[in-house]
Formats: C-alpha cells, sequence, structure tokens
C-alpha cells in the first residue's frame, strides 16, 4: 500500500478498518486544547476524515461488502444482497426502507428527457445500502407505509393543479408516513417519479420543490443520484432563466403560453415561437420539459421544419416591416401608411355591409368584441399586442381591455404584458382616451406591487369605475 | 473553580462539576430552577428569581421577562425610569446564580461556562458573552444547548459507539442536534433548529384562543398586569392538560368574568402550526448527517417544553419509538454545562471524554454572479465556512473586483442557508482597499475562522501586498462595543441588589401580593389580614418572630391558591 499523508497523521498504517481509524483519532484529538491549538485539530480533523472517505472508497476489482462508511462485522444476506453496484438496484421496501429504492410497478421508466443524461451515480454520494430492517418498525407497519406511498403518488399525480399544495400537505399528514424515514421514502418516490415522467409536470415541482426545500442551498436531496443531479439542474436553471431581461422573458413566456395552446400550431406562430422554444430548450433544457406537455416541442419543430421556402421569405418581408427590429424612420412611416390604408379599407367594409352604426366605433372587429357572458378571451389574444407600439396597435389594446374580459384570464403574464403595453402607449401619447380610469387603476397596483416587491394582480381593476377609490 | 450556567428564557439554572459529577446548585429559596425575571422593589433594589416573576403581575412596569429573546439587538426593556438592554437583565440573572454558587462552594467564582441555543447568531452569541462580564463573570465557552444535553445525556452511557439525537424545545427555542459517540468521543455530525419556536409560543396561542372565544374586548390587551395574570393561567392550563382531558381559565377583568373551557382535543388543533414546524428542522439535521430516523439509537429530550404530552406524541410518531426519559430535560442542559465546566477543569474523572462541536449555519459573503449572456446580478450568497463543519474550523477563498481600477472592495458578511444574501442574516461588513494593480492580480483572500465558542473572525488579505484587514464590524449596533461595556458596568454596580438572606421572606410576599390580586369577596379580606400579620412580624426584625409567622402565611398561600384553582408549583 502506498503512503498517505493522513494515515501518517493519525499514525497508523493504512487501513479499511474503520474502528481502527476512529480509534486513532481519538486517542490524537484527546491530547489536543481544541480552543487554543486550532491548527492542530484542522490537521487531525482533517486526515481522519480523509482516512474514513478512502476507507469507504470501493475497490473496483473487490466484491466485497466491507468497502462501506459502516465496517460492520456482521454482515448478513440483506447486506450482501445490496453491494455498492454501479447503479442502484431497487430494493423492495417490504425488506429495508431504502433512500435508493425505485420500486413503482405503476411508473414506466421511458428514457430521462432530451440534455437530461444523467450522470453515473456517484456512489459517495448516496448513503450505504439498508440495513437489516430493525425490531421496533414491524413487517405491517412499513406495508401499511408501502401502500400509503403507492395511493398518495398516484393521487398527486391525478389531481389538478390547484389542489396540488393541498393533497401534498394531506399526504404528509397520513399517519401511516408520520415516521421520518417514511417521509423520506415518499419524498424520494415523489422525485423519482417527477425524474421519470417529467413533462408538463412543472405545478407538482414547484409545490414539492418548496415544501420538500430542494431549492434551498446546500440542501441534500437524499435519493438516488440521478434524480438529485436532475433536481439540481432545474432549481438552476429556473433561477437563471428568471434572471433573464424582462424582454426576454416576456418573449419566452409568450412562446411557452403559445406551445401550451394547440399541439398544432399555424405556420405563423410556428415561425414566430419555434426559434425562440428552441433557445430555451437550449439553455434550460430540463426546465423546459416540465413546462411542455410530452412531445409538444417536436410537434412544433416538425410544423416549422415543413415551413415552404416561399412562405418564410414572405414572412421575413412581413417581419422586416411590421417586427420591431431595424426601426428607420423611413420603414416606420411605410408600415404606419400601410395600416392606415388597411384600417380605411376595412373600415369601408364594414360600414358598407353591417348596416349597425354602431360598429364603427369598433374598428377591429377581428378583435372580438365579448358580451359579458362570454368566456374569457385565450392568454395568446393577450399576447398579440406585442410589435412596435403604433397609434393602432394601442387602439386596438385599448378595445381589448375595456371590451373584453381580459383580467379573467388565467395567467397572470399575459396580463402584466397588455398591462405594459398599455402604460406604454399612455407615455407616448397614444392611449385614444386620455383620463382612463381604468389605465390609473393598472399604474397604481403595478407600483403598489413594485414597493410592496409582491406580484402584480390588477384582477380588481375590472370593476366597475364606480368602485375604485 | 468554573460554574456550568444553563441561561434560559423562562429559566435559568446554575450546577457545578464536583466529586466527578455534575452537581445542581439551589438558589436562595432551595430551588434549582430560577425564573429569568428581574424588577424593580419599592426601595429601589433589584429582585430576581420567584419574586420577580410574581411581581410580573402585580408590578409588570417594573418587571421584565423573556428577554433572552430580544439578546443581540437594541431593544430595551423599561422597568421603572430606568432602561435596560437584555444583556444587562441577562447579566443581573447571572449574578443571582453567581450568588449561588458561591454560597454553595463558600468561595468567588469567576469563571462561567454558559449555554446558548444552537442556532444563536454572532451577535447573540456576543451578547451572552458580554452579559456575563457585566455579571463579573469570565465566560471561558459557550456551548450549544443540545450539546451540553449530550454531554449530560452522553456520561451515562456505556455502550462502545451510539448514535443519538437531542431534541431541545426549550421556553423560546428549538433546537436539534445528532451525536455520534465512540472511544470517549463525543461528535455532534449536526445541529438545526429554529430560534424563535419554544414553549412559550404554545402558551401564546391559548391566549390568542382566549381572546376571540370569550369575547374579551382588545384593550385587555394595553393592562399589562392583567395579561400576566392571563399567560401565568394559560401556562397553568396548559400543564393541567398534561395529564387531564380539559382544563378551564377563568379571569376577571373589569368586573367582568371571562371563562375558557379548553379540551385536550382544541389544544391540539390550535398546536398543529406549532407541531408542524418541529418537523423541519429535525429533517435537515438527519439530511446533513447522512443517516436515517432509524439508525437513531436514542432521542434524548431537552428543556422544559419536552414535557408537554403534545411534544412527547410526535417526537414518538416522527421517530417510531419512545424518547429517553432518563433526565429531567430541565435540568439536563445545566448539567452539561457543568460537564463542560469540569473538562475546561482538566479533572481527571473526564480525562477520556472529548468532545467535538459543528457550525450550525452557513457563513460567506456576498459576490456578484455573472451571467452567460454577460449581465451581472450581485446579492449572491457565496459560503466560505459551510453549514454542520467541525469547529474550530478555519476556511478561505479568493475573490477578485468587478471592474479594472476598482479602489475597494466591499465584503458584505452573512450567515444562513439562502442562495440570496436578501434572505440571510447580515453580521458586518469589512472594507478592503485594493493596490493600483490589473483586476486580475487585485485578488483578495477572504479567511473565515469559527472558534469554538461559535464566535467568528474575518480575516481579508491582499494577495499581492500581503497587507492584512481584521473586520471591525461597522453599523452592527446590537453589539455593545468595549467602552460601552466599561460604563455599563459602571451602572450596574450602582444598582442595589437585594440582599440574598432577606430573598425567602421577599419572594414570600411577592408570591402572597400576586395571590392578594387573583382573590375576590372574603376571601380576599381574609387572605389581606393574613399578609399584614406576616409584614407586622418582619417590621419586628426577630428571627424567632419571623419564622412561625412565615409558616403561617405559607399555609394560608397553600389554601388560597388551591381554593382559586391556581397550583402554585405551576405558577408562570
Amino acid at each position: 500500500m502506498p503512503t498517505l499523508w493522513f494515515f501518517e497523521r493519525l499514525g497508523l498504517p493504512p487501513t479499511k478498518d474503520v474502528k481502527l481509524i476512529k480509534r486513532a483519532y481519538a486517542v490524537a484529538l484527546k491530547n489536543i486544547d481544541q480552543q487554543n491549538e486550532r491548527e492542530a485539530f484542522e490537521s487531525l480533523r482533517m486526515a481522519y476524515e480523509q482516512a474514513l472517505a478512502w476507507a469507504a472508497r470501493p475497490e473496483e476489482d473487490e466484491d466485497d461488502p466491507d468497502d462501506e462508511w459502516e465496517d460492520d462485522d456482521d454482515t448478513d444476506e440483506d447486506e450482501a444482497d445490496s453491494p455498492a453496484t454501479p447503479t442502484w438496484r431497487a430494493i423492495d421496501l417490504e425488506d429495508a426502507p431504502s433512500f435508493a429504492s425505485s420500486d413503482l410497478d405503476d411508473q414506466a421508466a421511458p428514457p430521462p428527457p432530451a440534455g437530461a443524461a444523467p450522470s453515473p451515480p456517484d456512489v459517495h454520494d448516496v448513503l450505504p445500502p439498508a440495513a437489516p430492517p430493525p425490531p421496533n418498525r414491524e413487517r405491517e407497519e412499513l406495508a401499511a407505509q408501502r401502500i400509503a406511498i403507492q395511493d398518495w403518488l398516484a393521487r398527486l399525480f391525478e389531481a389538478e393543479d390547484a389542489t396540488l399544495d393541498r393533497v401534498l400537505d394531506d399526504a404528509l399528514k397520513d399517519p401511516r408516513l408520520g415516521h421520518l424515514d417514511s417521509q423520506s421514502q415518499f419524498e424520494a418516490h415523489v422525485a423519482d417519479a417527477l425524474y421519470n415522467d417529467p413533462a408538463g409536470r412543472i405545478a407538482l415541482f414547484n409545490v414539492a420543490c418548496r415544501r420538500f426545500g430542494w431549492a434551498d442551498r446546500n440542501a441534500r436531496f437524499s435519493g438516488n443520484a440521478a434524480t438529485a443531479n436532475w433536481i439540481t439542474r432545474v432549481v438552476n436553471q429556473e433561477l437563471h432563466w428568471q434572471e433573464q431581461p424582462a424582454a426576454v422573458l416576456g418573449e419566452q413566456n409568450a412562446a411557452i403560453q403559445a406551445a401550451l395552446q394547440t399541439a398544432a400550431p399555424t405556420n405563423r406562430k410556428a415561425y414566430k415561437f419555434v426559434p425562440v422554444l428552441d433557445s430555451i430548450h437550449d439553455n434550460f433544457p430540463e426546465w423546459l420539459v416540465l413546462r411542455l406537455p410530452a412531445g409538444r416541442l417536436r410537434q412544433w419543430q416538425e410544423v416549422y421544419a415543413g415551413l415552404s421556402k416561399t412562405w418564410l421569405r414572405l414572412a421575413r418581408i412581413r417581419h422586416y416591416y411590421l417586427g420591431d427590429r431595424r426601426k428607420t424612420p423611413g420603414r416606420v412611416l411605410v408600415a404606419v401608411l400601410l395600416m392606415l390604408m388597411l384600417q380605411g379599407f376595412v373600415r369601408t367594409i364594414i360600414n358598407s355591409t353591417m348596416s349597425s352604426p354602431k360598429s364603427s366605433a369598433t374598428p377591429h372587429s377581428q378583435v372580438a368584441v365579448p358580451s359579458p357572458t362570454m368566456p374569457p378571451p385565450e392568454p395568446v389574444l393577450a399576447y398579440e399586442f406585442t410589435g412596435a407600439v403604433t397609434e393602432d396597435s394601442c387602439e386596438s389594446a385599448h378595445e381589448f381591455i375595456h371590451e373584453s374580459n381580459w383580467l379573467e384570464i388565467d395567467d397572470i403574464s399575459a396580463i402584466s404584458l397588455l398591462t405594459t403595453r398599455a402604460l406604454l402607449c399612455q407615455e407616448l401619447k397614444r392611449w385614444p382616451q386620455a383620463d382612463d380610469p381604468m389605465l390609473a387603476c393598472l399604474r397604481d397596483e403595478r407600483i403598489a406591487a413594485l414597493t410592496a416587491r409582491r406580484p402584480e394582480n390588477p384582477k380588481h381593476c375590472a370593476a366597475p369605475p364606480s368602485a375604485q377609490k | 473553580m468554573i460554574i456550568g450556567i444553563d441561561l434560559g428564557t423562562t429559566n435559568s439554572l446554575a450546577a457545578i462539576w464536583k466529586d466527578g459529577v455534575p452537581q445542581l446548585v439551589p438558589n436562595a429559596l432551595g430551588t434549582y430552577l430560577t425564573p429569568s425575571c428581574v424588577s424593580i422593589d419599592e426601595d429601589g433594589s433589584v429582585l430576581i428569581g420567584q419574586a420577580a416573576r410574581d411581581r410580573l403581575q402585580t408590578h409588570p412596569d417594573v418587571t421584565a421577562s423573556l428577554f433572552k429573546r430580544h439578546m443581540g439587538s437594541d431593544r430595551t426593556f423599561k422597568l421603572g425610569p430606568r432602561q435596560f438592554r437584555a444583556e444587562e437583565l441577562s447579566s443581573l440573572v447571572l449574578r443571582a446564580l453567581k450568588a449561588d454558587a458561591e454560597a454553595m462552594l463558600g468561595e468567588p467564582v469567576t469563571e462561567a461556562v454558559i449555554t446558548v441555543p444552537a442556532y444563536f447568531s454572532d451577535s447573540q452569541r456576543k451578547a451572552t458573552r458580554i452579559a456575563g462580564q457585566l455579571a463579573g463573570l469570565q465566560v471561558d465557552r459557550l456551548v450549544n444547548e443540545p450539546t451540553a444535553a449530550a454531554l449530560a445525556y452522553g456520561l451515562h452511557q456505556n455502550e462502545d459507539a451510539t448514535q443519538f439525537l437531542v431534541f431541545d424545545l426549550g421556553g423560546g427555542t428549538f433546537d436539534v442536534s445528532i451525536l455520534e459517540m465512540f472511544e470517549g468521543v463525543m461528535e455532534v455530525r449536526a445541529t438545526a433548529g429554529d430560534n424563535f419556536l419554544g414553549g412559550e409560543d404554545f402558551v401564546n396561542e391559548i391566549v390568542q384562543l382566549f381572546f376571540t372565544e370569550t369575547g374579551l374586548p382588545e384593550a385587555a390587551r394595553d393592562d399589562g398586569g392583567f395579561m400576566q395574570q392571563l399567560i401565568a393561567r394559560a401556562e397553568a392550563a396548559k400543564r393541567v392538560l398534561s395529564d387531564s382531558e380539559s382544563a378551564t381559565l377563568s379571569l376577571y377583568w373589569k368586573d367582568r368574568e371571562y371563562t375558557l373551557d379548553l379540551s385536550q382535543d382544541r389544544f391540539l388543533a390550535i398546536s398543529e402550526p406549532l407541531l408542524a414546524r418541529l418537523r423541519a428542522p429535525v429533517e435537515r439535521a438527519l439530511r446533513d448527517a447522512s443517516i436515517r430516523a432509524n439508525d437513531i439509537d436514542n432521542v434524548v429530550l431537552a428543556g422544559g417544553a419536552t414535557r408537554s404530552p403534545v411534544v412527547r406524541q410526535m417526537v414518538t410518531r416522527m421517530f417510531g419509538r419512545f424518547p429517553a426519559m432518563t433526565l429531567n430535560p430541565d435540568e439536563v442542559v445545566a448539567l452539561g454545562a457543568a460537564v463542560m465546566a469540569g473538562l475546561k477543569m482538566r479533572d481527571v474523572a473526564l480525562k477520556e471524554v472529548v468532545m467535538t462541536d459543528v457550525c450550525p449555519y452557513t457563513l460567506g459573503v456576498e459576490t456578484v454572479h455573472r451571467m452567460p449572456n454577460g449581465g451581472e446580478v450581485d446579492g449572491y450568497f457565496s459560503p466560505i465556512i459551510e453549514r454542520n463543519t467541525v469547529v474550530p474550523a478555519s476556511r478561505v477563498k479568493g475573490y477578485v473586483p468587478m471592474q479594472e481600477g476598482q479602489k475597494s472592495l466591499v465584503f458584505e458578511i452573512f450567515q444562513g442557508e439562502a442562495r440570496l444574501v436578501r434572505d440571510n442574516i447580515n453580521l458586518g461588513k469589512l472594507t478592503v482597499q485594493l493596490p493600483k494593480l490589473p483586476r486580475g492580480e487585485a485578488s483578495v483572500d477572504v479567511r473565515f475562522t469559527y472558534d469554538v465558542n461559535g464566535l467568528l473572525e474575518v480575516e481579508a488579505t491582499v494577495r499581492a501586498t500581503k497587507e492584512v484587514h481584521r473586520l471591525i464590524i461597522q453599523g452592527n449596533s446590537g453589539v455593545l462595543s468595549d467602552g460601552e461595556i466599561q460604563s455599563r458596568l459602571a451602572t450596574l454596580a450602582a444598582l442595589k441588589i437585594h440582599p440574598r438572606d432577606k430573598a425567602e421572606n421577599r419572594a414570600l410576599v411577592a408570591q402572597a401580593e400576586r395571590l392578594f390580586q387573583q382573590l375576590r369577596g372574603d376571601s380576599r379580606d381574609r387572605f389581606g389580614d393574613e399578609v399584614s400579620r406576616f409584614e407586622q412580624a418582619l417590621e419586628s426584625q426577630e428571627e424567632r418572630q419571623i419564622r412561625p409567622a412565615r409558616d403561617r402565611l405559607r399555609k394560608a398561600i397553600g389554601f388560597f391558591e388551591r381554593d382559586s384553582f391556581f397550583d402554585p408549583d405551576f405558577a408562570f
């Protein structure tokens, strides 16, 4: 055996006998005054920790269960059955509560999500294989725990997003899961199930993340290493995603919302959003998988790939004139003129075809004018107001804000985007209504939210103006 | 001689290491628990302990309690014309305990080991140390409370190797520690806790319920004396519920009676949110120690609040076993402090015992995070010492300035587990002047040293010039400076402490006054006569007369306390 400094420090020949290492450490420790001989203590402590780590390191060519943190002489069948093999094999819950078990028979294990290639499990990060069942936990109790875990897992995966919090709370209050080890078991199962079937499970992931503290700095998820790695990546991606500039966030939110709406996008939507989705996927792969239904990104990419050359060329021209990039005064003027002409044309048609004089007040009939009983508009409509801030687009935003029940959209980022647009219009003096109570309410709400550092929620602005202060 | 002191939120105790065993120190009243209360008497002298606790109800304006919750902050307590900081009030309690130990030992005591909640921050620890200094005690060592409990418990263990968990729920703080014992080494593997969760919170829940259920007007909250009575009754009810199905709280406010019947189930229901908060620190400690609940050989209970059956049930459910009850949870921390004092004195009986502790929280500095897209986001926490590192520990990390030509580097020092510093606790700031060097070469090494007392030392070295800066905490007003300590010491020395040999009589009068206030009608008159009789005897200043009068008054108190459904042992 080679000479190793940490064994020299302990005054031992290299050994895998943990008891010997501990004894040597104890003897040396008793001769050190921790308060006044800090450096001597630190070097001893480091030697001790390294020696323990060395002793726990499995030897590749050895198939010996002694290669564990705890060197138990009374190795019995259970232990011999679970040596430090490269991947953790499933351990039956009935035999022993183990953090590394993943015996979900009802959870098919599809290949890990794209880009989530699990690194080989790091044996040092994982707990030693389960010890034999302790005498004070009866077999029936473990069986009850097993049933409870399966039961709650099924309920969690079927629950509506809004009720997830409550379901998880109830699960953790279940007396069958009262034991701390049962809770860790349950946590490991939820994590594994999410890892194996992540598509569109963002709500469940967030609820579990909050309850189990996965996002805490250096909180260690104690399940299997691949799942733990995956959780860390998702948490980091979420953090980095949020730190992007607001404009990028808005664009990406719009793309994700659009992708959530349909599996078969129009050519225009695919053209507009697929490049955005691709860039999200490049930077935040696991995070995006959690947000979209299974296969959704591929469906959109296929539509995009199928776009004809002519269509693309046309789209590029349209983008050149109508998009908000490369704005020179000349181009903007051309675009505005074109739009005004188009608008006038549409208005004439409407006026001539419809006898009702009232419709002249609503020039953009393609923007629905919902009756009070109509269901709330789709969030994707709210995302349409993203181009250049022209008088025309401000007018339609104004109409949308006043004529539709847009505040009932169940998508706060869509509402927020539209609010920004309205405030921007007003700032550029392009808002058609000089003294708009709803806009005032929206602005107040935004300022209040910013000062209180809380998310914006302008739903109360939908009330009739008389109800506002 | 070094004494061990458990300076608690509700009660404090002293213990000494003598003849190879830890022994508790009785106070002037012959009991071990000294309530952590301070009151100023009519003649201006300071009352500490039980007398002060009784005066919480009769003289709330000149009495203070629960001040441990404000250690390390600038909050002051008004006692009559005087203002006191938490460390000054604590120093008065420490002074009383010191006098008790001196009376027991017959020799002066100048050194002490004091216990603190494991989760106490740097400034709270410094304040505790200053409290010792103000009491004329050199604080040799601050020990984490669960670690002390483990020391007391571990001394009785004969097994070769064992892992156990200390569940320490005191009056105001909650700590969990996991320990491993082998070859005489007691090693803390992990510690977690909640600085704002304790037995007093359960009492508060009952008080809240009393307000909502009985329709007692909110204005009653401003009546200090009444509130203290209500708190005392709620505390008593909590204890009654330990072994009976229900308890009744009945109080008069402005000549109207308000009554609440509290069943055990109801109490459990209102305690539920508090009980739920006990789980998280236990889970985290297990995780950090990389062990399962089932690998714990024993659960040791410490802190008076673990007497409560609801808490015990919770512990039993979490671990699937009954906790160890060999030691009195009220006394175990003080006994452990005495063991630590024995270790400090290198007592031969402890030759083979050694203990190592950990730093319970992560310590680091604020940094700027560079995004992949080139943007910069500040407010990131860069840890230097990770939580549950064995102490003493010293760690270094290097940092470079953000920009070319930057003149100085500011290190904001934080404690906590969040990724962003805004969610962590700010400990102070260290500013380092940089030499004129290219950005890449102007790096600074920051060294954090965390000692066995849990105090942090920060040192920054400019790598190029080897220039060393030490932390001078700026703007951290929670800690007194040396100059301030000296002036406070002088003020405190001028205070007249009520003489210890008269403490027994004084405590009895305080108790009698408290009871007199609670009684009504005929009983009140009859009891008033008894108090006058004792006061007459006191005026004679003759022990021959005082002793029988004292016994008589005690009997009277016993009789009337029962009459008012109020057990004297349960008094607040």
